[in-house]
């Protein structure tokens, strides 16, 4: 071992440059994934902090009912050290100058909510930078200002309680899209809820017990204290339970950035490998001098390795050291563009895992490195060049490093499914990029004997050197694919989550529209020029039979909650709507929508559109036959197209839509949403519906779509810098790979500079050999990439229109200049050093 | 003589078909449980122990409705012919804090309709829960007796009789009754319905 050591420890004198430029290439590289993971871990925390926020607490036990103290006593006795605080809230009707109107009350114990809390119109957030609620105060939604005419400071009373407006709230950071409120907040201390003297028997009010913990509970943990609720109608809620959808959209996203991690990792191993690989003929060499002296096949397996281990580890440790260093200068050159709320931290377990995986990825691609080497022939004790051509990389050695890469795809994208087909994709990719590269030469073969002068040399070297040519085409090749694949989904994520016009989203969704009304709001919103984006009609009904099977099943007591649940779910009223215009941003993915109107006359079958998770849910398929009640009349309807709704479009829509001419006579009631106001109109706007039709209810949704898109957009920034992070990875193997790739050129170097070749000439020679390779990588790997952004965007995340960015050519135009301007840089360099072009024998 | 043609009144009494058209809110459709176990379908069960032979009854609960819906859709149930309509709507009203004078308006509306049709109407009253104040509570529960003295209908005096803020006769969101709750509902609109046969 001793001896192994040792060796090792001599190659990396003898080539002490080299030596330098590889840990520099891996600390590079890995310095992405560095701040990469990172990235990834800030954003986890900012995610959980955001459904904290929205929470209030690590679990709340709540019910409209008596929660009975044995059974909360049950439940805490199951709980580690907490900090508990109890609510209250009902609706009510509160008074104020302009008339009445109903408002929800929550009375809250002085330190609740534990995260999160309220952005006061003051600046202020309370509870935890404000001063606490005194009793005969209230905190009031900023909508009750202008339905209510209430001021800050005024009187006003609910029930027999009078309270004085302290502030109203801006912004709710416990307010979700999922879960919105019919009515307007206020908020007073639950000390002073008894004053209202509105808590009587037969009250509807929800209590709740909210509790905090140093460390949120396990999966299992809840489990368990599931099971000590007997009574109906209690609910336990925690962070994970809450399907927010802020969250869900951010750990969407948090996906991503772990693909994209990946990939910056992948762009590593591909400089690092060629690096390893044009070391392998000089070592071919030495192990076969190692064994001509009778060294033992182990120790010059464990020479070789330590080596690799001494690149990897150097690269690693000074990975750390940069990514120490840097962190405070990438938080502050990061942080100004994602906004005041997302917080770019240093976690210890990044180093951790970046030492896992460096140490890891390096061992499992030293195989197929050191493999043939060990297979060594005397014979190349006397001849290097018979030795580099018989260095051959056998495909089986790459079998632990595809599972370490493999197993990395799954970890980093939290999918199996989208880990496997990263690496099938890679994979494709690697053979197709292989495959061109060798069609190229086939073409440079026939090129070179009709080209003159440079571009003549320089295919030959091309076709010459097939190998080399070959693995930095495709390295690069699959480099420049990686480099579009990423802007390409980020863009797909921007269109899947926002659409193509973030400007076009609503401000209102108004609900409860009756029939006679949707003239006379269509009118009114032309009068004072509101415009309405859509009136959708819907329909009350039943669900009797699914292929003549009936569908209802009543609820037995012996149902667990969960089934309980279905089956309500099952019995549960479903909205119809009607319509010949497939909603827009929905795709259809079976069958074909409505082509003509139906007719009751002559056709039995309506034809009706389901929506794809819920046809999967009620385990309805293309063909199958579904009959209705609307009201007590039966309407018969065949599926005859399954339908991908867009849900994140912020714009109402249905899981079941029928052919026109079905559900005209039916009686319905309208749903309809506003075209986007400024926030004078939205004031203007619920001033004058509130007066002319008192019973539509509005649901101001651009408070809680700004939020959602803000954080979209916060999120996009976070990618657009991880996606510049990825592209600098790409660019330094690009250029490491030019730079290996001078190296092994420079015995031809010398000889042609031998030969009387000016120094111009020789760099005019190697900028056109880089040049050509990387505009054939660009090709190939562009289509490739294009290919790849195709099946991750369309296929995977299920988008309709193809995401089209800038990105596509801009990054072909930089990577030729580029290649041709790294390879000027190296050889100008290299020519500066004396021993350059001595080393021609 | 005269006792004949009583019991012979009565026989046909029995034997008519009659049909019951119930319009409210989840409420009326028995939210959260089967339509049968709902108050229109525990009612007609009384009826037929009662001996009446054929009894239709159209449950035209829908939930989340309110009374600004109730015209179109008396309008959907006319050619059904009903021989009694009993009007359940108003709670989701209430609950959302509508005025009442809307409240009141959309329901004479309703009664109107079906004055011209010719069929009895039963009006149930609803109570709002204490949390929604005394003024609100005392002019929503007016609407319902002012409109059955100025149309001479029937009224129950208040549909969730014994159930409203009793948790046994309730599901768990302490809204909605469950079978046993809909049980003592159907006899309160039972006593008011039957002497309409």
């Amino acid at each position: 071992m001793r001896l192994s050591f040792l060796y090792a420890c001599r190659l990396i004198k003898q080539s002490r440059k080299l030596y330098f430029i590889a840990i520099l290439n891996i600390a590079l590289g890995l310095l992405g994934l560095f701040v990469l993971q990172n990235f990834k871990f800030s954003i986890q925390d900012s995610v959980q902090s955001r459904v904290l926020s929205l929470m209030g607490s690590h679990l709340s036990v709540s019910s409209r009912s008596i929660i009975p103290e044995d059974e909360l006593s049950a439940v805490e006795a199951l709980l580690p050290e907490f900090d508990k605080r109890f609510s209250q809230s009902f609706y009510t009707m509160m008074q104020g100058p302009k008339g009445l109107r109903l408002v929800q009350v929550i009375a809250q114990e002085e330190g609740y909510p534990f995260f999160g809390g309220l952005e006061l119109r003051s600046g202020v957030l309370y509870p935890s930078n404000a001063r606490l609620l005194k009793q005969e105060e209230a905190l009031l939604s900023p909508e009750l200002q202008i339905q209510l005419g209430v001021q800050v400071g005024d009187e006003f009373e609910i029930g027999e309680g009078v309270y004085k407006v302290r502030d109203f709230i801006e912004k709710d950071l416990g307010q979700s899209f999922s879960a919105f409120s019919l009515a307007p907040k206020v908020y007073i201390t639950v000390q002073n809820i008894e004053a209202t003297e509105l808590i009587q028997t037969g009250s509807i009010v929800s209590k709740s017990y909210h509790y905090k913990f140093s460390q949120e509970l396990s999966t299992s943990k809840i489990k368990q204290l599931q099971k000590k609720i007997l009574s109906p109608g209690i609910r336990l809620s925690t962070p994970d339970r809450n399907g927010d959808q802020i969250s869900r959209l951010l750990n969407y996203l948090n996906d991503f950035l772990g693909l994209s991690s990946l990939m910056a990792f992948t762009l590593v191993c591909i400089g690092l490998h060629y690096y390893y690989k044009s070391q392998a003929d000089r070592w071919y060499s030495e192990a076969a001098l190692l064994k001509y002296l009778g060294i033992k096949k182990s120790q010059i397996f464990f020479a070789f390795f330590f080596f690799m281990a001494l690149v990897g580890g150097g690269g690693t440790l000074l990975t750390m050291l940069l990514g120490m260093l840097l962190s405070p200068f990438i938080q502050i050159l990061i942080v100004p563009y994602l906004g005041a709320d997302f917080q770019l931290n240093f976690y210890w377990k990044t180093p951790l895992i970046v030492v896992f995986i460096a140490v890891i990825g390096n061992v499992s691609l030293s195989i197929p490195v050191i493999y043939p080497i060990l297979k060594s022939r005397t014979a190349a004790v006397f001849n290097a060049k018979i030795a580099s051509s018989r260095v051959k990389m056998l495909s089986f050695c790459y079998i632990p490093f595809t599972a370490f890469m493999f197993a990395m795809a799954v970890g980093l994208s939290n999918s199996f499914l989208l880990g496997a087909l990263f690496i099938g994709l890679v994979i494709g990719v690697l053979i197709i990029t292989t495959l061109s590269a060798i069609l190229f030469l086939y073409l440079g073969a026939f090129i070179s004997n009709r080209a003159g002068g440079s571009a003549k040399l320089s295919m030959r070297y091309l076709t010459h050197y097939k190998a080399s040519t070959i693995t930095m085409v495709s390295s690069l090749a699959l480099s420049v694919g990686l480099m579009i694949l990423i802007p390409g989904i980020q863009k797909s994520i921007e269109l899947e989550i926002m659409g193509e016009d973030v400007s076009n989203r609503s401000s209102f969704f108004l609900f409860d529209i009756q029939e006679e009304e949707v003239q006379a709001l269509e009118d009114f919103c032309e009068l004072h020029s509101f415009g309405l984006a859509t009136v959708l009609p819907m329909v009350r009904s039943r669900i009797l039979k699914i292929n003549s099977n009936d569908f209802n099943r009543s609820i037995n007591s012996g149902f667990t909650r969960e089934e309980e649940f279905r089956q309500r779910f099952r019995n549960r009223v479903v909205n119809l709507s009607y319509g010949s215009q497939i909603p827009e941003g929905d795709k259809v993915t079976e069958g074909k929508w409505f082509e003509d109107r139906y007719n009751w006359e002559t056709e039995e079958w309506a034809e009706i559109s389901i929506e794809t998770r819920y046809a999967k849910r009620l385990g309805i398929e293309l063909g199958d036959r579904v009959e209705f009640e609307v009201l007590g009349m039966p309407v018969k309807a065949e599926v005859t197209s399954i339908r991908q709704v867009n849900w994140t479009r912020f714009n109402p829509n249905f899981f079941l839509i029928l052919q026109p001419g079905t559900l005209e006579m039916a009686p319905k009631t309208w749903l309809a949403s506003s075209s986007h106001f400024s926030e004078k109109e939205q004031i203007r706007f619920q001033e004058l519906l509130f007066e002319r039709f008192p019973t539509i209810s509005v649901v101001n949704v651009d408070q809680i779509a700004e939020r959602v898109f803000g954080i979209i957009q916060q999120m996009s920034s976070a990618l657009i810098g991880m996606s510049v992070m990825s592209l600098l990875v790409a660019f330094i193997v690009l250029g490491t790979l030019i730079y290996q790739k001078v190296l092994m050129r420079r015995n031809d170097l010398g000889l042609l500079k031998i030969l009387g070749m000016t120094e111009k000439r020789v760099t005019l020679l190697i900028v056109m050999e880089c040049i050509a390779i990387a505009f054939l990588s660009c090709i190939v790997g562009g289509i490739s990439g294009l290919g790849l952004v195709s099946i991750f965007s369309i296929q995977l995340l299920s988008n309709s229109i193809f995401p089209i960015t800038s990105a596509y050519w801009i990054i072909p135009s930089i990577v030729v200049p580029f290649s041709g301007w790294i390879a000027y840089f190296v050889i100008k360099k290299l020519q500066h050093h004396k021993d350059f072009y001595r080393q021609v024998f | 003589m005269m006792r004949f043609l009583l019991i012979l009144f009565l026989v046909q009494a029995l034997c008519a078909d009659s049909k019951i058209l119930f319009i409210g809110d989840s409420l009326t459709e028995g939210y959260g449980l089967d339509p049968e176990k709902a108050y229109p379908a525990v009612v007609k069960e009384l009826l037929l122990n009662e001996g009446y032979k054929s009894v239709t009854i159209i449950n035209g609960g829908v939930s989340g409705s309110t009374t600004s819906s109730g015209l179109s859709r008396l309008k959907w149930f006319q050619r059904s012919k009903p021989d009694i309509v009993v009007i359940a709507l108003g709670a989701n009203d209430g609950l959302r804090g509508i005025p009442v004078q809307k409240t009141e308006a959309n329901l004479k509306k309703m009664i109107q309709e079906l004055v011209s049709w010719d069929t009895k109407v039963v009006l149930c009253g609803m109570k709002m829960p204490p949390n929604y104040g005394m003024e609100y509570r005392n002019q929503f529960a007016e609407i319902f007796p002012t409109l059955a003295t100025e149309f001479e209908i029937d009224l129950v005096p208040f549909l969730l009789k014994g159930v409203g803020g009793v948790p046994d006769l309730n599901l768990s969101d302490g809204i909605h009754p469950n079978e046993k709750g809909y049980r003592v509902i159907a006899k309160t609109v039972y006593s008011v319905i039957y002497k309409l046969l």
